[in-house]
């Protein structure tokens, strides 16, 4: 299986003629040192992934046209996404969708005097993303700025009925990636405030809110921004992280099926009205 | 290794809806019976730079394999907005670390004797003029002098009291992570 990059933001499809695309991984970020006794000192946790940061994608391929003021306009629209930032799409062979936040560093062409009816480019990316996202699970909105080919699903809501305590909660990141930009959204049932949420992965996560979670509103916890909000309003304070955790991005998710178990206390517990616990996240490729 | 940072009121009230995550650097230099310095830099578009205010306490924290450890802190002093050698624009943080914070006490006409001799609690008595949360880190060394200390004070801080006592018995004092003396 494999890549193609095909579109840069919602107009700017890439060439296809004579392509070649860079779909390597980026170069991980790795803190080692050498030893002087020989080897090297790796200062990542064995248990944590080196991530990459910026990385460089090269595309280059032909741009076609039917006449010289077509390539023209054809060559100057590539040349205005210079700079900008937008979501990169690639699919697989299979026709599935991932993209990526890019910025476009630079077009570049090497123009074959008298030849004007087609022009060899290269675009220099730097992807931004941490991993490529395919499927999103969980609610969304239309108004998000997302496209209607952004490998969206309408009726795809991963709401979890939080009937016991603990209740262990499956996840499953589909990728090949650790996910760390996965949302919480917490609400309340049978008008009963909820006070307290535990959230735990065995061995990396443990952490507690306490508050006031009042019936209709929401407790948000971002795993991606390290935001927690209630009903809009900051609720940082209200976090405490216990002696077992040592997850620096609070929360991710490790490829495969990754067990969350969450404790929740008041809201209902009633079996059909909540609390519920909805969960958004992108599953994650590199 | 990652870090982030808290940001807090002078009471020690986490604000905001999480840490500062996008600090390039963190250094914290802890100075022998004085109050010590740290700085650090953070993109000045980063959503939560107005949390960053003088007087505000900001704690640094890393992860380790047996949990979450401070890394360092302090009392913020001065925001200077600057533009890079890249020309990115950030935030440059600095001030004293919390050891600060004993200054801002007085110990009075404080004095330190006792029955016909001076007393074996010297430091816990002027570290009860500290404000709320410091304690004294009896755990990595620091102990009340094994003999009889005199004293008279005249509106010293509560570091200069302390340095004080240091001199007098030849030990020194550091901060030790929180807001312990140790």
């Amino acid at each position: 299986m494999s890549y193609t990059l095909y579109k840069f933001g919602t107009t700017l499809f890439l060439p296809c003629a004579n392509a070649s695309q860079d779909i390597g991984t980026g170069t991980a970020k790795l803190n080692i040192v050498d030893s002087q006794w020989g080897g090297a000192y790796d200062l990542t946790d064995r248990h944590d992934r080196a991530m990459r940061g910026g990385f460089p994608i090269a595309v280059s391929g032909v741009l076609f046209a039917t006449s010289a003021a077509d390539l023209v306009t054809e060559y100057n629209k590539l040349r205005g996404f210079l700079g900008k930032k937008e979501k990169l799409y690639r699919k697989d062979d299979a026709g599935n969708l991932q993209w990526i936040w890019a910025r476009l560093e630079a077009v570049n062409s090497n123009r074959t005097i008298f030849n004007t009816l087609n022009l060899e480019v290269s675009m220099n990316f730097v992807g931004l993303s941490p991993t490529w996202n395919s499927s999103v699970i969980g609610a969304w909105r239309l108004d998000d700025g997302s496209e209607l080919d952004d490998s969206l699903y309408l009726d795809i809501v991963y709401r979890v009925l939080i009937s016991k305590k603990p209740q262990t909660v499956p996840v499953v990141n589909e990728g090949n990636a650790i996910v760390r930009g996965l949302m919480f959204t917490i609400t309340s049932g049978n008008n009963v405030p909820i006070t307290s949420v535990v959230i735990e992965k065995t061995g990396e996560t443990q952490m507690t809110w306490t508050g006031t979670l009042a019936p209709g509103n929401e407790l948000r916890i971002d795993f991606g921004a390290l935001s927690v909000k209630n009903n809009g309003v900051d609720e940082y304070a209200n976090i405490v992280f216990g002696v077992n955790h040592i997850a620096e991005d609070w929360l991710h998710l490790d490829p495969g099926t990754n067990n969350i178990i969450i404790s929740i206390t008041g809201g209902g517990g009633d079996e059909t009205k909540g609390p519920f616990l909805d969960i958004n996240y992108y599953s994650g490729w590199i | 290794m990652k870090f982030w940072i808290n940001v807090e009121t002078p009471t020690g009230t986490v604000l905001g809806d999480g840490p500062i995550i996008t600090a390039s650097r963190w250094s914290h230099t802890l100075l022998l019976d004085a109050s010590g310095v740290f700085n650090f830099s953070v993109p000045l578009n980063d959503p939560r730079i107005n949390l960053l205010q003088p007087k505000r306490i900001v704690r640094c924290y890393i992860t380790t394999p047996s949990g979450i450890r401070e890394f360092g802190s302090g009392i913020i002093d001065t925001l200077e907005p600057n533009v890079n050698e890249s020309g990115i624009a950030i935030l440059n943080v600095s001030g004293n670390d919390m050891l600060r914070d004993l200054t801002t006490r007085s110990v009075g006409f404080l004095e330190l004797y006792g029955a016909g001799e001076g007393v074996y609690n010297a430091i816990a008595t002027i570290m009860g003029y500290a404000p709320a949360g410091w304690s004294v880190d009896g755990s990595v060394g620091t102990q009340e002098p094994a003999y009889p200390i005199y004293g008279g004070f005249a509106g010293e801080n509560i570091l200069n009291a302390l340095n004080i006592i240091a001199k007098k018995i030849g030990e020194h004092f550091r901060l030790s992570p929180g807001k312990k003396v140790a």
